[in-house]
């Protein structure tokens, strides 16, 4: 075994590579063993831990307080703000703690941190139905730092309309993110010309089909009409744009039935109806688009009992 | 080669091995400031599970020495991939042996939170032109066995070596049975050109793989923050067969677009977003880069990093490993394909940047390789879309930056003789070109060849060619082949010839498909130009 020694790491810089491999055979040539150069790891020490000072680190909150609504696709949070008071850039991490049953699309935060500099971050907050309401604490730190942001979780809002795809889990094939969650076909809002702003989902695989958007029940639900709103705007009608053919289904004792197939659709709203059949979800499968091998484009898909 | 073929005995000599080695220990400086909450956990330190989750990796090979990697992890998607808030102690062995009868160096390593508990051991004092392996141990976990291999000795004569080129691996796309094949084709070194994660959200059902297990929740939102890419970094190597490619190959990367934003050029994001806040971002992203690379340290201290550099492999090849992202002034005429235009034009507007187009033609003419390799991000070569009857270029690959592709293509022209060949990325298509002294005239001189691989799975299952792939081959007569499927292009070098064996699987959407060879070429040394093989 070879001498072993350890040694400050010498930065390798692309443009030495030649140069240092040539040194390195002249001292093999000298006879001298062969020396391991040990990377030390710690000598490229992050900026915080070059000095003996913690890092000034801040945080804040754009809200007091973050009111939520324990159903799925609710939007709902706040924005962190994460800063670097110091006089020296820093690589630096923030937790954000939440209680269960509470939960956060971002419980840590790390990033690189110019001096003076101040990271902003939209932060999530979701609660899942069963909540129970009332008042809960979300907990951020980031060095010496600690802030408490208080969180008030409320009822799970009843729908009025008896659309039974409102405020339930949902899913799809893929999603073309950020703008076109699956939620978006699920938010209540069945108008077009809010597409790519608030409402909609398209899928993120392009020339692909089928796709699909599901639903599922929190119980089982009788379901015998499915109305779908597929694009439709003066910008981008239905014809060009929508879907043209899709399948309705319904899962009912653990398989998936095909209630209602839809060919050649041009319009922006199609009612599938049926025999209502009770099921644990409902998913639409989609088929083909009339712009051709592009995307799925879904608006809004509602159920109800007939 | 598997772990699963180290027998528990070779575990337990290594582990006696790792307790008699002494001064190797090198000094761990640990942060002074961390909170509370943080506990010691010394390689005896118990962690939440196997931390050897994201498998190992090794690259960089000199004569002497190679880079092997790995990261802790072993809860990869749960804040600091599940480890305690300090730094853990990782130890190494690099043997001659797959069963690691004969260790012949060996040591120990902090793998620290502020590189996300990741390790780079440059190992020195390696025999050129070798085959090695190495492993990890930490919290009495034993990582996976990867195989490695040095680079031959400088001037020393090599007849043969085999580069793979790969490039564009987006998860949600599809699997990554391209990299399954790749590492079966135990090539010299990957040539890795970018494109490495998408910063994309990813949905539940993880898009084209679509999962049974969903996909975590904190997946949902793009790529933006040092955390956030490191999450996408652990789910992109928690497919097998990138793993596989890892441990049984050196990888040689670089980047492009994705690693931190689509289509961002310099300091100008996609989306035009503050300087300040986008060179943040750039900082975020090129550290989570190099803590998931086989890159030698130091790491990236803030918004810029010297990734450009030069691997040379005896007398037979040298790569010079580009980057034409970090240096670049912003697309012109708005990105896209567009046809000509004046800012396209604009001498004053870098691509790769005076300073590295400097390095690589004065690197290349004191070059004594036979093959001259310069593993580049985007296409270099001309590249007519036509659409609708006009002339119609990538803005945003050399194309859209004609005073540097003009100056580069003149010096590789000067340096015809030393066999340029360019290895390219970013298109998710499989191209190969004669790289021409005037693209206009097909009579005129090649200087080199552009051999571009297609997509690991960016893109899908893919088609032979499509509408635009036509388009492509009727408009630019250099062009001898379009094939859009994906997969990975197999460079054979000697002394007399180069072989290209474009390889390509016929669907991602679900593992398992076989590799077949699309298409082969030649090319003879000191008489650039594709030949059919």
């Amino acid at each position: 075994m070879p001498t072993m020694l350890s040694g400050p790491t010498v930065p390798i810089r692309p443009l030495t590579l030649v140069r240092r491999t040539a040194a390195a055979l002249r001292r093999r040539a000298l006879g001298v063993a062969a020396v391991v150069l040990l990377a030390a790891f710690g000598a490229v020490a992050p900026a915080q831990a070059a000095t003996s000072a913690p890092p000034d680190l801040t945080l804040a909150t754009d809200v007091d307080h973050v009111d939520v609504t324990p159903v799925p696709c609710a939007q709902q949070g706040f924005q962190l703000r994460f800063g670097n008071a110091g006089s020296s850039a820093v690589y630096a991490d923030a937790f954000v703690d939440a209680p269960a049953p509470l939960t956060v699309s971002r419980p840590l935060v790390s990033s690189y941190l110019p001096a003076g500099y101040t990271l902003k971050v939209q932060i999530q907050v979701s609660a899942p139905s069963d909540t129970p309401p009332g008042a809960y604490t979300i907990t951020l730190h980031a060095g010496s730092r600690t802030l408490l942001l208080p969180v008030r979780v409320g009822r799970v809002p009843v729908d009025t309309t008896g659309n039974l795809a409102r405020y339930q889990q949902v899913s799809a094939s893929s999603e073309n993110l950020p703008t076109y969650p699956a939620c978006g076909a699920f938010d209540g809002d069945r108008d077009s010309t809010h597409w790519a702003a608030t409402t909609g989902w398209n899928d993120a695989t392009k020339g692909a089909f089928p796709d699909w958007l599901q639903v599922t029940f929190d119980h089982p639900r009788q379901v015998g009409r499915v109305d779908l709103y597929t694009l439709d705007s003066a910008k981008y009608p239905a014809a060009a744009y929508g879907l043209r053919d899709w399948n309705v289904e319904l899962q009912a004792g653990g398989a998936w039935q095909t209630l209602a197939q839809v060919r050649g659709n041009t319009a922006g709203k199609v009612e599938s109806t049926f025999p209502a059949t009770t099921a644990t979800a409902l998913r639409v499968v989609t088929l083909a688009s009339n712009e051709g091998p592009t995307y799925s484009r879904i608006v809004e898909l509602e159920a109800y009992a007939a | 080669m598997s772990d699963a073929e180290i027998p528990r005995a070779a575990v337990r000599l290594a582990r006696r091995r790792f307790l008699t080695v002494t001064g190797a220990a090198t000094a761990l400086a640990f942060a002074t400031n961390l909170p509370d909450r943080a506990r010691a956990a010394g390689s005896g330190g118990t962690l939440a599970g196997d931390p050897f989750t994201l498998g190992v990796a090794s690259g960089d090979p000199l004569p002497d020495a190679v880079v092997i990697w790995t990261r802790l992890a072993p809860l990869p998607y749960e804040p600091l991939g599940g480890m305690p808030y300090t730094a853990a102690t990782v130890e190494w062995q690099v043997a001659t042996d797959e069963r690691f009868r004969h260790v012949v160096r060996s040591g120990k390593a902090a793998a620290r939170p502020e590189f996300s508990y990741s390790v780079h051991v440059d190992v020195r004092g390696l025999q050129p032109g070798r085959t090695y392996w190495y492993r990890f141990r930490a919290a009495g976990h034993l990582s996976p066995a990867g195989r490695t291999r040095t680079a031959p000795a400088p001037g020393a004569k090599v007849d043969r070596l085999t580069f793979a080129v790969a490039s564009c691996q987006s998860w949600p796309d599809g699997y990554y049975t391209a990299h399954r094949h790749l590492a079966a084709e135990n090539a010299d070194a990957v040539l890795f050109v970018g494109d490495y994660i998408y910063e994309y959200g990813i949905s539940a059902s993880g898009g084209l793989r679509n999962t049974a297990q969903p996909v975590p929740d904190q997946f949902r939102t793009e790529a933006d923050t040092l955390d956030r890419y490191r999450l996408q970094y652990a789910l992109y190597k928690s497919d097998p067969d990138l793993r596989a490619a890892h441990q049984n190959t050196p990888w040689i990367c670089t980047w492009d677009d994705h690693e931190v934003q689509d289509n961002y050029a310099g300091l100008v994001s996609r989306t035009n977003a503050p300087i300040e806040d986008f060179t943040v971002r750039r900082a975020s992203a090129y550290r989570a880069y190099w803590e998931h690379m086989p890159l030698r340290t130091p790491a990236p201290q803030g918004p810029d990093y010297l990734l450009y550099r030069r691997l040379t492999f005896g007398r037979l090849a040298e790569v010079n490993v580009l980057d034409t992202r970090q240096y670049r002034a912003d697309q012109a005429d708005g990105d896209l394909w567009k046809p000509d235009n004046p800012e396209r034009n604009n001498p004053a507007r870098p691509f790769a940047g005076a300073q590295q187009r400097r390095w690589l033609l004065d690197g290349m003419r004191r070059s004594r390789a036979t093959w001259n390799l310069l593993a580049n991000q985007v296409v270099m070569s001309r590249m007519d879309l036509d659409a609708s009857g006009t002339a119609t270029y990538n803005m945003d690959a050399w194309d859209g930056y004609t005073a540097e592709q003009r100056s580069v293509l003149d010096g590789l022209a000067a340096l015809r003789a030393r066999n340029p060949v360019v290895v390219t990325g970013d298109v998710h298509a499989s191209y190969a070109m004669d790289i021409k002294r005037d693209f206009a005239d097909p009579d005129s001189q090649t200087i080199g060849v552009e051999l571009v691989g297609t997509s690991i799975s960016s893109g899908g299952n893919g088609v032979e060619v499509s509408a635009n792939g036509r388009n492509f081959l009727d408009h630019n007569p250099h062009l001898k082949l379009v094939d859009e499927r994906r997969g990975y292009v197999l460079v054979e070098l000697t002394p007399r010839e180069l072989r290209a064996h474009y390889r390509a699987v016929p669907y991602i959407d679900r593992p398992g498909a076989p590799v077949a060879t699309v298409r082969s070429f030649t090319v003879e040394a000191g008489d650039p130009g594709l030949h059919r093989a």
